[in-house]
């Protein structure tokens, strides 16, 4: 602990001094306060007063100076969801199935169904923002005599969404669908086969971010070991969706990396993909005066390569994985489509599920669900691709979803999520195509 | 029994706006005192009466004066000017997030120069206190932010490797300074960091007026003792045979 916060305050000490301060040095004390939280070697409650009494020594240096507080600079806290733990894993019915309403567009992107119940997962593109949320507000009406659209079939499959009308990164209640007359999601019925109706019950939280809404509900009534769910709205059906069997449950391994790596690792991909604040830099220095970190990990110079990267800088010194991440920022493209899961890990502290992937504009969406604990979520392609976590986290009970950046690479034909959590870590691979 | 750092530091005087008036706030040995109100003022002021802002001052005082973020947003130098504009103060009242205890360590913040200095020996005296034999990372901070400017003035910019601990210098590495947890609080606080050319890292004495240092001549020299007369400015007794 004390060599983490000796850094960090010398680190502060440099960034009074003009002759001495770096180019921005609230990036720098944040970046490094994070990495060193990140493995244990300072107190996250410290580096934040570090931060927030640099920025007031600051101010107190020039006028007029930044007040209040800018936020969103403080060491990022872990992503920790709520809802109860999975049981187990679900087969899955994968969408999407596109549906124009009054209030906009209702996608139906996937159903989960396992012993432990029944989730849907759903986007809401509100043309114009007039999906209902909050303080007794009632969803969108939808038209009469819904026209549906299949997604196409094939990889990339699925419907894109419009452009996001809600600002990214937002979380509001919405209200429960079921119990509301005109709800739009109340007027969906999904149906297993051979089994009696079921309906989406109540929405407990919708996130929004590029794509629109994201939703996840549970279903009452759906049976566990349907092959498929067809999906009627105001009674007329709409579409079916096949289910994809469950995998089996994948048990988590111990760590087998350092945290300081690991934390290297990670801030590597988010300033790659253009996710996370630079400089990474900060951090390796911090890890390396703290003991965290050998100067001569190749993690250490990688940093170092792509802190001197400019805009349109040559990349061909970097490493494939992060080269990769650097060139589809300068030239991103956009992919939409939809891949069953179906998986369940157990971490030991954490379990997770993974439903089904879902890529649009916004990046990749992981339906799912989590229990409290913090996981640690990240996904990487077959072309050395790094797709990190951005949020927002949109959990219900019962129920999450990941988003990670940047957009899906066209070229990629698989993809393998990563969950690190307390104790243990796994991987789930995707097939694409 | 008076600590070496206050017998060291002279009493000191400033004014502060105290209703229509400006008022004497002056601090001697350790403690700031208000030398315009009388005591029962202080008495009225418990039970209720408004309080005069240098009565609101010294009580602050006497409750900050052992806070470390005294020296995180303190003036590092005579050219490091702190200053509480009307925008940062506007701002500040405006604040959703701001408390109380954050305005009134800023208020202590725009005393005058002499007053700072004052405060953060105290701060740093604190933090110097025997701890395990360990140096408080806060301290040791505090120590490289002050001693380093002072290096950049005695020898030229370089690339300084300031440690505290034993006071010394490596003749091996000219930009290797070592001083001990009490620079701060007994060398810095007092303007007593540089003499007659030499770069004091450490008081050795202090008694009846005479004040012996332990001080290099030039980068990566060895220290030698020398005999200096204050206050501030500091000059070097060569024969202290001739003092008093």
């Amino acid at each position: 602990m004390p060599a983490g916060e000796r850094h960090l305050r010398l680190l502060l000490e440099a960034a009074v001094d003009p002759h001495r301060a770096p180019a921005d040095p609230e990036a720098e004390l944040a970046v490094a306060g994070d990495a060193l939280a990140a493995v244990g070697l300072v107190d996250p409650a410290l580096a934040r007063q570090l931060l927030a009494e640099l920025r007031l020594a600051l101010a107190l240096r020039r006028d007029p100076p930044p007040w209040p507080l800018p936020a969103g600079r403080a060491p990022a806290a872990a992503a920790r969801p709520v809802g109860g733990a999975p049981e187990g894993p679900r087969a899955v019915a994968l969408g999407p199935l596109a549906v124009p309403t009054a209030g906009g567009t209702l996608g139906v992107l996937a159903v989960s169904v396992g012993a432990d119940g029944a989730t849907l997962h759903a986007a809401l593109d509100p043309d114009g923002g007039t999906v209902e949320a909050a303080g007794g507000r009632r969803p969108a009406a939808l038209a009469r005599g819904p026209q549906t659209r299949r997604a196409r079939a094939g990889a990339p499959a699925g419907t894109r969404a419009p452009a996001a009308p809600a600002p990214p990164g937002t979380t509001r209640q919405v209200t429960p669908g079921r119990d509301t007359p005109g709800g739009a999601l109340r007027a969906l019925e999904l149906t297993g086969d051979g089994g009696p109706p079921a309906w989406v019950g109540p929405v407990g939280r919708a996130g929004t971010a590029a794509g629109g809404w994201r939703l996840a509900c549970p279903v009452d009534g759906l049976e566990p070991a349907t092959a498929g769910v067809t999906v009627r709205l105001g009674g007329r059906p709409v579409g079916r969706l096949a289910a994809v069997a469950a995998r089996p449950a994948l048990a988590g391994r111990e760590h087998r990396r350092r945290p300081a790596a690991v934390w290297v690792a990670g801030a590597l991909d988010r300033v790659a993909s253009g996710a996370g604040p630079g400089p990474v830099g900060a951090g390796v220095r911090a890890l390396v005066a703290a003991g965290a970190l050998d100067p001569g990990d190749p993690l250490a110079h990688q940093a170092a390569l792509l802190d001197d990267l400019g805009p349109g800088g040559d990349t061909s010194a970097l490493d494939a994985r992060w080269r990769s991440a650097v060139e589809r920022r300068q030239a991103p493209a956009e992919v939409t489509g939809a891949w069953a899961v179906g998986a369940f890990v157990d971490l030991g502290a954490e379990r997770v599920r993974f439903d089904a992937v879902h890529a649009g504009p916004g990046g990749l969406w992981l339906l799912g669900a989590c229990g409290p604990a913090p996981v640690s979520v990240a996904a990487y392609d077959d072309r050395l691709n790094g797709y990190v976590l951005a949020g927002p986290l949109a959990p219900v009970a019962g129920a999450a979803a990941w988003r990670l950046v940047p957009e899906l690479d066209p070229a990629a034909s698989s993809l393998r999520i990563e969950l690190t959590g307390s104790t243990r870590e796994a991987s789930v691979e995707v097939r694409l195509r | 029994m008076t600590a070496r750092w206050e017998r060291l530091a002279a009493p000191v005087e400033g004014t502060v706006a105290c209703g229509p008036n400006r008022h004497r706030l002056r601090w001697q040995a350790g403690t700031l005192r208000a030398l315009d109100h009388a005591g029962d003022e202080a008495i009225a002021a418990r039970l209720g009466e408004d309080e005069p802002e240098c009565l609101a001052l010294c009580r602050r005082w006497a409750r900050y004066r052992h806070d470390p973020r005294v020296l995180v947003l303190g003036p590092r130098h005579p050219g490091d000017a702190v200053g509480l504009g009307p925008g940062l103060l506007e701002r500040l009242r405006q604040d959703p997030a701001g408390d109380d205890d954050r305005a009134a360590l800023l208020s202590l913040l725009a005393l005058e120069p002499a007053l700072q200095r004052r405060l953060q020996q105290q701060a740093a005296a604190g933090l110097a206190a025997p701890a395990g034999g360990s140096v408080l990372p806060a301290l040791e901070a505090a120590t490289v932010g002050r001693l380093r400017p002072v290096l950049d003035r005695w020898a030229g910019r370089r690339d300084w490797e300031v440690t505290v601990g034993e006071a010394g210098t490596d003749p091996a590495r000219p930009a290797a300074v070592r001083v001990g947890p009490e620079w701060l609080a007994e060398v810095w606080g007092n303007y007593l960091a540089v003499v007659a050319g030499h770069l004091v890292l450490q008081v050795l004495d202090a008694d009846r007026g005479r004040t012996r240092v332990l001080a290099v001549a030039a980068p990566g020299k060895p220290p030698r003792p020398l005999h200096v007369r204050g206050p501030a400015p500091w000059r070097a007794v060569l024969d202290p045979a001739d003092e008093p």
